[in-house]
């Protein structure tokens, strides 16, 4: 393929069913236990919100926004995106300034206490655990297929291929 | 033990007299003995308070105990248990709530919480990470759980993702079936741990927990928590328990001829009211979704709104089948719409909802003798089906009106009310109502109830009853018929009995939830259950642990609060199921209807008492079998009472 779009497009995405939700928060413990070897919902990179009266459990985990708000507000460049598509921080850079907490529209990136870096969710290298261990199927994870810029690239060559020849090109790739 | 996992090692102890807060040590040798959960707040009942500490008295312990595994990643191990001397009982009080508070409460970094005293005006606790401190509540006074939750969220605290146990009016009121609510739709109900903790002048305990909790080896620790998802998942009860959840039990009871029609008057619902009340019924026209506990793969719970009819608005957490029976099938009120009502006003009050409705059920079968009459009742019409009559009095007992300040003092207040003729009609033992379903058909499962003890109670032992006894009897390669038929005697009965009694204690004591393992693999013995849950415990806090040394564990929980019975002054006699169930039930055929045989029920009492290494003619535990469990304490205890010989 001669377009390579960008990993934010295709990346893979943790999506939420709300009304499958029980609030169980397996998910929060499976996240802070394999990423820290401890039991901590407040370090999860994904929470559970409760509604209280309302007995509504709404999960929220980055969304991996096209635009990612976080990675772009980043005055130190801390945040980048891993092959899977997930936020990557690199500890060492983070300052603690929480540029990318108020850059992230839906409360999905959060600082840590303890370590004070950031902690965002990096699909566990696309194959993220809170989505295997769901009990309810409320958490799925799917991969965008190909993205519409890819889409149109294809067809756009399969259609130039007979002005290719025909107007004696080389082919598309040495051009 | 240097280092804690599973258990943060902090026991908080806050006395309200004195407005002081301090910070004990758990020790590894109680963990050792008791896990911690059920176990060690039995323990630490039985040493901190006397035969003569009154349950409303300011010296009486409210303790909340989570276990090792209470917060951790594991099939529904979010549970704790609150325990008291019982206002409603006089005996070994405790109830076990799910929900979120008790997760909450270790990741802010305590086991326990010993609560003593009582605060000069009305306080509640807010415990922020190691931050704790006793808040006026005088605006709280008075409020409904919903009301006392929102508030402190709200405006005192200012943070909606803390986690609240909170009483309403029935606690503040001293109704000894007060509740302890938790997290707006979960309860530790029974026994009225609400009474103590409003004679506490104790409202709400708000807790936030920012910290960790251990594991001593993570990666084992998931690979076994992963096993365990995986046998829950795979057992054929799953799809059924975690669509219906309990009220699957409806119809489970009426092919079992177990239901509590009437007050215990028929064993088995009419068959043309049986669909208005089955859980498909309540799945299709009021269930909105599933609700979990903490960490629970099951989610059994599920939310309900009232979209139509004269209950139209009401919503809440979920009915569960203990409510159903108890406030429904009762008091003949077999609509689902009213158990819902009732739910969230009983819940609304802060009252046990068993409780409640096994009380109004009590006052129906007394005004149906001509026992009691609209001159006792405030002019109340107090029949069978009168759902006003119901909602009325659970209004008028949460704010003791009336004919409700009766009922709010349990059978007793009505034995004052009506004369001690009455008791024989009360379907009790040790003055807990059996929860809400007949005993009269299955004798192991009557046998738990009289032995519970917190006074009758299924949950101390019968959720694994009848899964038990057939895998055991099949493991010792047991065949004969009389093994396998619940109305029969078979005096190794008494010993499966046991079996589950361990494994309640146990899980109870790790802050696991009974049902989840208990229910599911049915296919598993309880040997293989109990060694897959000390590979999880080793796996989790380091503790050198097998299956014979949990079991034991089991053991030493029943006999500690055994213990305390025996020095409040309880005998054979109060391990008896009441009078009634000796009779065939008022409604059904006297030739066809079941009933218990009293002698061999006595009998087989004795083959109990005598597994257990008690007395077999008191029912006392022996010196012998207390220190075989390291309990010498606890046995001279027992001699200081006068209830052993003091020791050579």
């Amino acid at each position: 393929m001669i377009v390579k779009a960008r990993d934010a497009d295709r990346k893979k995405k943790i999506v939420v069913k709300v009304e499958k939700c029980a609030g169980c928060r397996i998910c929060e413990l499976i996240c802070s236990l394999s990423k820290y070897g401890e039991l901590n919902p407040k370090r999860s990179r994904i929470r559970v919100v409760t509604l209280n009266r309302i007995p509504i459990d709404v999960p929220v985990v980055c969304g991996q926004c096209s635009v990612p708000f976080c990675i772009e507000s980043c005055p130190v460049s801390a945040l980048d995106r891993n092959s899977a598509g997930g936020i990557l921080v690199n500890d060492e850079l983070c300052a603690d300034c929480g540029k990318c907490v108020e850059a992230c529209p839906y409360g999905a990136i959060s600082i840590d206490t303890l370590t004070h870096t950031a902690i965002a969710c990096d699909l566990c290298n696309g194959q993220p655990l809170c989505v295997e261990w769901c009990p309810t199927g409320a958490l799925t994870c799917v991969s965008s297929p190909l993205t519409v810029q890819e889409k149109r690239w294809s067809t756009a060559l399969l259609l130039s291929e007979p002005l290719l020849k025909k107007w004696d090109f080389l082919s598309v790739e040495s051009g | 033990m240097n280092e804690w996992y599973g258990w943060t090692g902090t026991i908080l102890r806050i006395d309200l007299t004195e407005e002081r807060v301090v910070k004990e040590p758990l020790s590894p040798k109680m963990a050792c003995n008791f896990l911690g959960g059920r176990g060690v707040n039995a323990k630490l009942l039985f040493d901190e308070i006397t035969v003569e500490t009154g349950p409303l008295d300011p010296e009486n312990r409210l303790i909340l105990g989570t276990g090792p595994l209470t917060g951790t990643l594991g099939p529904s191990a979010g549970r704790m248990t609150i325990t008291a001397k019982s206002p409603l009982t006089g005996i070994f009080g405790d109830s076990n709530v799910g929900g979120h508070s008790g997760a909450e409460l270790k990741f802010a970094g305590y086991d326990h919480v010993v609560i003593q005293g009582k605060a000069k005006r009305p306080v509640f606790l807010w415990i922020d990470d190691e931050n704790v401190e006793l808040r006026d509540a005088t605006l709280l006074w008075g409020k409904t759980t919903y009301e006392a939750d929102k508030i402190i969220r709200t405006e005192e605290i200012g943070d909606m993702d803390i986690r609240t146990l909170t009483i309403g009016p029935a606690g503040e009121n001293l109704v000894r079936f007060a509740c302890i609510v938790g997290d707006l739709y979960r309860a530790a109900g029974r026994c009225g741990m609400g009474a103590v903790m409003g004679s506490k002048n104790l409202k709400a305990i708000a807790v936030r927990g920012s910290k960790p909790i251990r594991i001593a080896k993570p990666e084992k620790y998931i690979d076994l928590v992963e096993k365990l998802f995986q046998l829950v998942y795979k057992s054929a009860k799953y799809e059924e328990w975690s669509i219906q959840g309990t009220m699957a039990l409806v119809k489970a009871l009426q092919e079992r001829n177990s239901h509590c029609f009437r007050y215990y008057q028929n064993i088995r619902l009419p068959e043309e009211k049986l669909t208005n009340v089955l859980a498909t019924t309540y799945l299709q026209e009021f269930a909105v979704k599933s609700k979990a506990c903490f960490s629970c793969p099951v989610h059994c719970a599920h939310p309900f709104v009232i979209r139509s009819g004269p209950y139209a608005g009401t919503y809440g957490g979920g009915v569960e089948f203990g409510t159903s029976a108890s406030i429904g099938f009762n008091t003949d009120n077999l609509d689902l719409a009213f158990i819902c009502k009732f739910n969230e006003l009983s819940q609304a009050f802060g009252l046990d909802s068993m409780s409640t409705g096994d009380l109004i059920g009590v006052a129906m079968y007394l005004w149906e003798r001509g026992l009691i009459s609209e001159k006792d009742t405030d002019g109340l019409i107090v029949e069978w089906g009168n759902q006003k009559a119901v909602l009325n009095l659970c209004e008028k007992i949460a704010y003791r009106h009336g004919f409700g300040n009766v009922l709010a003092d349990g059978i007793k207040g009505l034995v004052n009310l009506v004369g001690k003729d009455i008791e024989r009609y009360f379907y009790h033992i040790k003055g807990l109502g059996i929860s809400s379903s007949d005993i009269r058909n299955d004798v192991a499962w009557a046998l738990g109830e009289s032995v519970s003890t917190r006074g009758a109670d299924y949950m101390r032992c019968a959720p694994t009853i009848s899964r038990f006894q057939i895998s055991y009897f099949l493991q010792k390669g047991i065949t004969d018929e009389d093994a396998f038929d619940s109305a029969s005697y078979y005096p190794l009965k008494a010993e499966v009995l046991m079996e589950g009694e361990a494994y309640s204690a146990i899980m109870d004591s790790l802050g696991m939830c009974k049902f989840v393992l208990g229910r599911f693999p049915n296919e598993i013995p309880l040997e293989n259950v109990l060694d897959m849950l000390a590979e999880l415990i080793l796996a989790a806090t380091n503790l050198e642990i097998n299956g014979k040394k949990l079991k034991r564990i089991g053991e030493r929980i029943s006999n500690v609060e055994k213990a305390f019975n025996v020095r409040q002054g309880l005998a054979v006699k109060d391990d008896f199921p009441p009078p009634r169930a000796f009779e065939t039930p008022e409604l059904m055929d006297p030739t066809e209807g079941p009933k218990l045989d009293k002698d061999r029920f006595g009998n087989l009492l004795k083959v109990y008492y005598k597994k257990r290494g008690w007395d077999v003619k008191t029912g006392i535990p022996t010196r012998e079998k207390l220190e075989e469990l390291g309990l010498q304490d606890v046995a001279n205890k027992l001699s200081m009472a006068g209830k052993l010989k003091m020791q050579k």
